[in-house]
Protein backbone atom coordinates (compact mmCIF):
# COMPACT_ATOMS: atom_id res chain seq x y z
CA UNK A 1 0.00 0.00 0.00
CA UNK A 2 0.64 3.80 -0.89
CA UNK A 3 -0.41 6.55 1.25
CA UNK A 4 0.87 9.53 1.93
CA UNK A 5 -0.03 13.05 4.10
CA UNK A 6 1.20 16.52 4.36
CA UNK A 7 0.80 18.83 7.78
CA UNK A 8 1.72 22.15 7.81
CA UNK A 9 1.29 23.71 11.84
CA UNK A 10 2.26 27.08 13.64
CA UNK A 11 5.39 26.54 15.53
CA UNK A 12 4.14 26.74 19.12
CA UNK A 13 4.75 24.22 21.82
CA UNK A 14 1.20 22.77 22.00
CA UNK A 15 1.42 21.27 18.31
CA UNK A 16 4.19 18.79 19.26
CA UNK A 17 1.82 16.38 21.03
CA UNK A 18 -0.89 16.68 17.82
CA UNK A 19 2.26 16.44 15.43
CA UNK A 20 2.79 12.85 17.37
CA UNK A 21 -0.30 12.23 17.60
CA UNK A 22 -1.29 12.68 14.07
CA UNK A 23 1.76 10.88 12.64
CA UNK A 24 1.01 7.75 14.72
CA UNK A 25 -2.49 7.49 14.02
CA UNK A 26 -1.42 7.92 10.05
CA UNK A 27 1.09 4.96 10.69
CA UNK A 28 -1.52 2.61 11.72
CA UNK A 29 -1.94 1.69 8.53
CA UNK A 30 0.88 0.05 8.10
CA UNK A 31 0.04 -2.50 11.66
CA UNK A 32 2.75 -1.79 13.72
CA UNK A 33 3.33 -2.80 16.87
CA UNK A 34 3.34 -0.76 19.60
CA UNK A 35 6.52 -0.46 20.04
CA UNK A 36 7.03 0.79 16.41
CA UNK A 37 4.62 3.53 16.80
CA UNK A 38 6.35 4.70 19.95
CA UNK A 39 9.33 4.97 18.47
CA UNK A 40 8.08 6.55 15.65
CA UNK A 41 6.50 9.20 18.12
CA UNK A 42 9.38 9.59 20.30
CA UNK A 43 11.33 10.63 16.63
CA UNK A 44 8.54 13.01 15.28
CA UNK A 45 8.28 14.63 18.70
CA UNK A 46 12.35 15.56 18.94
CA UNK A 47 12.53 16.77 15.14
CA UNK A 48 9.28 19.11 15.90
CA UNK A 49 10.51 19.98 18.69
CA UNK A 50 13.90 21.30 17.44
CA UNK A 51 12.09 23.44 14.30
CA UNK A 52 9.69 24.93 17.59
CA UNK A 53 13.03 25.28 19.39
CA UNK A 54 15.92 26.09 17.50
CA UNK A 55 14.55 26.82 13.46
CA UNK A 56 12.33 29.55 15.10
CA UNK A 57 13.67 30.86 18.05
CA UNK A 58 11.91 34.16 17.45
CA UNK A 59 7.91 34.25 16.59
CA UNK A 60 5.76 31.87 15.61
CA UNK A 61 5.89 30.11 12.11
CA UNK A 62 5.19 27.42 9.82
CA UNK A 63 6.50 23.41 10.42
CA UNK A 64 5.70 21.11 7.60
CA UNK A 65 5.45 17.46 8.49
CA UNK A 66 5.00 15.15 5.57
CA UNK A 67 4.38 11.17 6.23
CA UNK A 68 4.60 8.61 3.23
CA UNK A 69 4.14 5.13 3.73
CA UNK A 70 5.22 2.65 1.51
CA UNK A 71 4.70 -1.18 2.07
CA UNK A 72 6.44 -1.65 4.79
CA UNK A 73 8.48 1.88 5.25
CA UNK A 74 7.33 4.67 7.00
CA UNK A 75 9.45 8.11 6.03
CA UNK A 76 8.88 11.65 7.35
CA UNK A 77 9.82 14.89 6.92
CA UNK A 78 10.11 17.70 8.98
CA UNK A 79 10.49 20.85 7.74
CA UNK A 80 11.29 24.42 9.29
CA UNK A 81 12.40 27.61 7.05
CA UNK A 82 14.38 28.99 9.84
CA UNK A 83 17.69 29.43 10.95
CA UNK A 84 19.21 26.36 9.80
CA UNK A 85 22.29 25.19 10.86
CA UNK A 86 26.39 26.05 10.04
CA UNK A 87 27.55 22.81 11.06
CA UNK A 88 25.47 19.99 10.40
CA UNK A 89 27.71 16.66 11.90
CA UNK A 90 28.31 19.07 14.76
CA UNK A 91 24.66 19.44 15.50
CA UNK A 92 24.01 15.37 15.33
CA UNK A 93 26.86 14.34 17.59
CA UNK A 94 25.30 12.99 20.68
CA UNK A 95 24.85 15.64 23.80
CA UNK A 96 25.57 18.37 21.51
CA UNK A 97 23.45 21.52 21.86
CA UNK A 98 23.63 25.46 20.75
CA UNK A 99 20.96 25.86 23.94
CA UNK A 100 22.78 24.42 27.40
CA UNK A 101 20.83 27.48 28.77
CA UNK A 102 17.36 26.05 27.82
CA UNK A 103 18.12 22.85 29.90
CA UNK A 104 18.51 21.32 26.22
CA UNK A 105 20.08 17.83 26.41
CA UNK A 106 21.45 17.34 23.23
CA UNK A 107 19.76 14.22 23.01
CA UNK A 108 17.15 14.61 19.84
CA UNK A 109 19.11 13.84 17.04
CA UNK A 110 20.68 10.74 19.18
CA UNK A 111 17.37 9.54 20.32
CA UNK A 112 16.26 10.05 16.24
CA UNK A 113 18.93 7.93 15.33
CA UNK A 114 18.44 5.44 17.87
CA UNK A 115 14.50 4.80 17.03
CA UNK A 116 14.54 5.49 13.15
CA UNK A 117 16.26 3.15 10.88
CA UNK A 118 17.81 5.78 9.62
CA UNK A 119 18.04 10.01 9.78
CA UNK A 120 19.24 12.70 7.31
CA UNK A 121 19.23 16.71 7.55
CA UNK A 122 19.70 19.07 5.17
CA UNK A 123 20.13 22.53 6.28
CA UNK A 124 21.78 25.52 5.72
CA UNK A 125 22.35 28.73 7.35
CA UNK A 126 19.23 31.14 6.57
CA UNK A 127 17.44 28.75 4.18
CA UNK A 128 15.88 26.30 6.63
CA UNK A 129 15.90 22.47 7.45
CA UNK A 130 14.64 19.60 6.83
CA UNK A 131 15.38 16.24 9.30
CA UNK A 132 14.40 13.03 6.72
CA UNK A 133 13.68 9.70 8.65
CA UNK A 134 12.88 6.19 7.52
CA UNK A 135 12.09 2.95 9.29
CA UNK A 136 10.79 -0.39 8.24
CA UNK A 137 7.53 -1.81 9.78
CA UNK A 138 8.07 -5.58 10.30
CA UNK A 139 5.35 -7.82 8.78
CA UNK A 140 6.45 -10.58 10.68
CA UNK A 141 5.26 -9.72 14.16
CA UNK A 142 2.46 -12.08 14.74
CA UNK A 143 -1.22 -10.25 15.57
CA UNK A 144 -2.68 -11.23 18.93
CA UNK A 145 -6.06 -10.89 19.98
CA UNK A 146 -8.34 -10.81 16.94
CA UNK B 1 -2.24 14.06 49.95
CA UNK B 2 -1.71 17.69 50.48
CA UNK B 3 -2.33 19.98 47.65
CA UNK B 4 1.00 22.54 47.14
CA UNK B 5 0.00 24.01 43.73
CA UNK B 6 -1.91 23.34 40.77
CA UNK B 7 -1.58 25.88 37.68
CA UNK B 8 -2.89 25.34 34.64
CA UNK B 9 -2.85 26.92 31.05
CA UNK B 10 -6.63 27.65 30.82
CA UNK B 11 -9.12 30.19 31.64
CA UNK B 12 -10.56 28.37 34.55
CA UNK B 13 -10.31 29.46 37.94
CA UNK B 14 -7.41 28.04 40.33
CA UNK B 15 -9.93 27.75 43.19
CA UNK B 16 -11.99 25.19 41.50
CA UNK B 17 -9.62 21.93 41.64
CA UNK B 18 -8.43 22.77 45.36
CA UNK B 19 -10.37 19.01 46.08
CA UNK B 20 -10.97 17.74 43.09
CA UNK B 21 -8.87 13.94 42.99
CA UNK B 22 -7.45 12.43 39.70
CA UNK B 23 -10.18 10.60 39.56
CA UNK B 24 -12.67 13.06 38.73
CA UNK B 25 -13.93 13.08 35.28
CA UNK B 26 -13.79 16.79 35.15
CA UNK B 27 -10.24 17.15 35.70
CA UNK B 28 -9.49 14.47 33.54
CA UNK B 29 -11.17 16.46 30.93
CA UNK B 30 -8.82 19.07 31.26
CA UNK B 31 -5.76 17.53 31.17
CA UNK B 32 -6.60 15.66 27.93
CA UNK B 33 -7.51 19.26 26.90
CA UNK B 34 -4.11 20.11 26.62
CA UNK B 35 -3.76 21.97 30.23
CA UNK B 36 -1.35 21.59 32.84
CA UNK B 37 -2.33 20.21 36.21
CA UNK B 38 0.65 19.46 38.56
CA UNK B 39 0.99 18.11 41.79
CA UNK B 40 3.34 18.37 44.10
CA UNK B 41 3.47 16.80 47.68
CA UNK B 42 5.45 16.74 50.49
CA UNK B 43 6.02 13.79 52.01
CA UNK B 44 8.58 14.64 55.23
CA UNK B 45 11.09 16.29 53.22
CA UNK B 46 10.43 14.56 50.21
CA UNK B 47 9.18 16.44 47.63
CA UNK B 48 6.87 13.64 45.01
CA UNK B 49 5.93 15.11 41.59
CA UNK B 50 3.32 13.14 39.55
CA UNK B 51 4.19 14.08 35.82
CA UNK B 52 1.60 14.66 32.96
CA UNK B 53 0.71 11.84 31.07
CA UNK B 54 3.13 13.72 28.17
CA UNK B 55 6.53 14.73 28.97
CA UNK B 56 7.44 16.93 26.32
CA UNK B 57 9.01 20.98 26.20
CA UNK B 58 5.46 22.03 26.29
CA UNK B 59 4.98 20.58 29.61
CA UNK B 60 8.40 20.76 30.89
CA UNK B 61 9.23 24.83 30.88
CA UNK B 62 6.49 25.38 33.65
CA UNK B 63 7.15 21.74 35.68
CA UNK B 64 10.51 22.98 35.98
CA UNK B 65 10.04 26.41 37.16
CA UNK B 66 7.27 25.29 40.56
CA UNK B 67 9.86 22.48 41.18
CA UNK B 68 12.47 25.50 41.61
CA UNK B 69 10.10 27.63 43.35
CA UNK B 70 9.43 24.52 46.09
CA UNK B 71 12.70 23.38 46.80
CA UNK B 72 13.77 26.72 47.10
CA UNK B 73 11.02 27.44 49.63
CA UNK B 74 11.37 25.10 51.66
CA UNK B 75 13.75 22.23 52.92
CA UNK B 76 14.14 19.83 50.44
CA UNK B 77 16.07 16.54 50.72
CA UNK B 78 14.69 14.48 47.85
CA UNK B 79 12.52 15.09 45.14
CA UNK B 80 10.50 12.17 43.72
CA UNK B 81 9.11 12.05 40.22
CA UNK B 82 6.28 9.76 39.86
CA UNK B 83 5.48 8.68 36.06
CA UNK B 84 2.33 6.79 37.16
CA UNK B 85 0.17 8.84 34.39
CA UNK B 86 3.15 8.97 32.14
CA UNK B 87 2.99 7.73 28.74
CA UNK B 88 5.32 9.71 26.84
CA UNK B 89 8.50 11.18 26.93
CA UNK B 90 11.27 12.74 25.08
CA UNK B 91 14.26 14.92 25.74
CA UNK B 92 12.73 17.68 26.92
CA UNK B 93 11.86 15.43 29.78
CA UNK B 94 15.94 14.10 30.49
CA UNK B 95 16.96 17.81 30.52
CA UNK B 96 14.56 18.73 32.97
CA UNK B 97 15.48 15.80 35.18
CA UNK B 98 19.14 16.23 34.53
CA UNK B 99 18.61 19.88 35.77
CA UNK B 100 16.66 19.27 38.74
CA UNK B 101 19.63 16.52 39.45
CA UNK B 102 22.27 19.19 39.46
CA UNK B 103 20.03 21.67 41.74
CA UNK B 104 19.35 18.26 44.24
CA UNK B 105 22.93 17.71 44.61
CA UNK B 106 24.12 21.65 45.18
CA UNK B 107 21.72 21.40 47.89
CA UNK B 108 23.17 17.86 49.30
CA UNK B 109 19.69 16.01 48.07
CA UNK B 110 18.97 13.88 45.55
CA UNK B 111 16.31 12.60 42.67
CA UNK B 112 14.32 9.47 42.66
CA UNK B 113 12.11 8.44 39.95
CA UNK B 114 9.60 5.75 40.20
CA UNK B 115 6.71 3.71 38.65
CA UNK B 116 7.99 4.44 34.94
CA UNK B 117 6.19 2.28 32.29
CA UNK B 118 8.66 0.26 29.06
CA UNK B 119 8.72 3.31 26.90
CA UNK B 120 9.82 5.65 29.66
CA UNK B 121 12.61 3.22 30.88
CA UNK B 122 13.92 2.65 27.33
CA UNK B 123 14.36 6.56 27.04
CA UNK B 124 15.99 6.06 30.25
CA UNK B 125 18.54 3.59 30.02
CA UNK B 126 19.27 5.30 26.56
CA UNK B 127 19.79 8.70 27.53
CA UNK B 128 22.18 7.11 30.58
CA UNK B 129 21.37 9.31 33.08
CA UNK B 130 21.11 6.20 35.21
CA UNK B 131 24.13 6.40 36.47
CA UNK B 132 23.09 9.75 38.28
CA UNK B 133 19.91 8.94 39.54
CA UNK B 134 18.31 6.57 41.31
CA UNK B 135 15.77 4.58 39.91
CA UNK B 136 12.05 3.51 41.15
CA UNK B 137 11.19 5.31 44.60
CA UNK B 138 9.09 2.19 46.22
CA UNK B 139 11.90 1.43 48.73
CA UNK B 140 10.81 2.67 52.74
CA UNK B 141 10.05 6.12 53.03
N1 LIG C 1 15.50 22.60 13.02
C1 LIG C 1 16.67 23.09 13.47
N2 LIG C 1 17.07 24.33 13.11
C2 LIG C 1 18.25 24.84 13.56
N3 LIG C 1 19.09 24.17 14.38
C3 LIG C 1 18.76 22.92 14.75
C4 LIG C 1 17.54 22.32 14.33
N4 LIG C 1 17.48 21.08 14.86
C5 LIG C 1 18.59 20.92 15.59
N5 LIG C 1 19.37 22.03 15.54
C6 LIG C 1 20.68 22.18 16.19
O1 LIG C 1 21.18 20.91 16.55
C7 LIG C 1 21.48 20.86 17.94
C8 LIG C 1 21.30 19.45 18.45
O2 LIG C 1 19.92 19.06 18.39
P1 LIG C 1 19.40 17.95 19.41
O3 LIG C 1 17.94 17.79 19.21
O4 LIG C 1 20.25 16.74 19.29
O5 LIG C 1 19.71 18.60 20.83
P2 LIG C 1 18.94 19.81 21.53
O6 LIG C 1 17.67 20.11 20.83
O7 LIG C 1 19.90 20.94 21.68
O8 LIG C 1 18.64 19.19 22.96
P3 LIG C 1 17.44 18.17 23.30
O9 LIG C 1 16.87 17.66 22.01
O10 LIG C 1 18.09 17.10 24.12
O11 LIG C 1 16.44 18.94 24.08
C9 LIG C 1 20.61 21.90 18.56
O12 LIG C 1 21.12 22.37 19.79
C10 LIG C 1 20.59 23.00 17.48
O13 LIG C 1 21.77 23.78 17.57
MG1 LIG D 1 16.28 18.65 20.35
Amino acid sequence: MKNEMTLAFDSISENEGFARVAVAAFVTQLDPTLEEVADIRTAVSEAVTNAIIHGYPDGVHTVVVRALLNDETVELWVTDEGVGMEDIKQAMEPLYTSRPELERSGMGFMFMEAFMDQVEVRSSPGAGTTVYMKKRICKSHVQQGG
Amino acid sequence: MRLLLIQKKNPVSEGLFQEISWDSPFLYGIIIGGAIVEWMEMKGSRLVVSLPAELDHHYTEDIRTEIDRAVSNQPVDEVEFDFTRTIFMDSAGIGMLIGRYKIMRALNGRIILSHMNRQIQRILSLSGIQRYIQLDGEEAV
